[in-house]
């Protein structure tokens, strides 16, 4: 049976990202600068939510000095729903500590 | 000794061999470093893969900072890679396998030297063969589990990984001085 897994916070991220505006392509460069996340971390996670159809890509048409065209991501319809059933941003972690002192007194 | 021959003769032919085609790929096409590293690594994405290649041969043809650290972190995501996501897991625990082996037999190797065998060695010079056959069986068996594993252990994460951990610890005991 196939076992659904909890997106990593990088995932959620990412996918926030491409949330915020869902029309508009991305590269993945721009992502990457966006969340800070490094090209190791980010493309797995790409490829991941691609093999799950919540991600499109497609490539560049405009290739200025010739140079090989970009590949381009944005959410498809199931991607944005998913983004809508995403918890929102985890809290700062002084909040957590407080919350957790409160609940435990 | 001989373990430690085993893993870095191999890395280091493969890095020699590396640097020595950047050389050229320089020299002959002006590539530089990271399209290099790049170029090489994306090779060895499966078919249904290399689009994902493309895609970042292509952003690194932007890129104007980071471009090593960029290369280096695609270069990581095209070896990690599996040919089929299914088998992410089963390429992990390869490495892990192999990984644990390795530095367990190298580990056993220096710990218990040589002497302290009562297994007939037909060199006749000292080496653990028993040992080095045991850690050569359990290379073999890594791959295997994790690739085409038994029915039982095929259905169950925990009961493979267990398997592994119990597989691994074999050596140890298979190489304690008797």
């Amino acid at each position: 049976m196939a076992r659904t897994r909890r997106p990593s916070a990088q995932t959620i991220a990412v996918i926030q990202a491409l949330a915020e505006d869902p029309a508009r392509w991305r590269y993945g460069y721009e992502l990457s600068k966006q969340l800070g996340l490094k090209a190791g971390t980010l493309y797995p996670i790409l490829i991941r939510l691609s093999d799950q159809g919540l991600l499109e890509t497609d490539w560049e048409l405009d290739r200025p000095g010739g140079t090989p065209p970009r590949h381009l991501y944005r959410l498809t319809g199931e991607g944005i729903t998913a983004a809508e059933a995403l918890p929102a941003p985890a809290p700062k972690s002084s909040t957590t500590l407080r919350l957790r002192t409160e609940g435990t007194t | 000794m001989m373990g430690i021959y085993l893993i870095l003769v191999p890395l280091g032919l493969a890095a020699v061999s590396l640097l020595w085609q950047g050389f050229r790929a320089k020299r002959v096409s002006g590539l530089d470093g990271p399209v290099f590293l790049l170029d090489r690594a994306v090779r060895m994405l499966s078919h249904e893969r290399r689009d994902w290649g493309r895609a970042m041969t292509a952003e690194l043809a932007r890129i104007t900072e980071g471009r090593w650290q960029f290369a280096l972190g695609c270069a990581f995501v095209a070896f990690a890679r599996p040919v089929k996501p299914r088998l992410n897991e089963a390429s992990a625990a390869v490495f892990a396998g192999v990984a644990a082996c390795a530095a367990i037999g190298v580990y056993v190797l220096a710990r218990y030297p040589l002497a302290n065998h009562a297994v007939h060695n037909p060199l006749g010079d000292g080496r653990r063969v028993d040992l080095l056959i045991a850690c050569g069986l359990l290379l073999a068996t890594y791959p295997w589990l994790a690739l085409k594993p038994p029915g039982a252990l095929a259905e169950s994460r925990t009961a493979r990984r267990i398997g592994a951990g119990a597989g691994c610890s074999t050596v140890p005991a298979c190489s304690r001085p008797r």
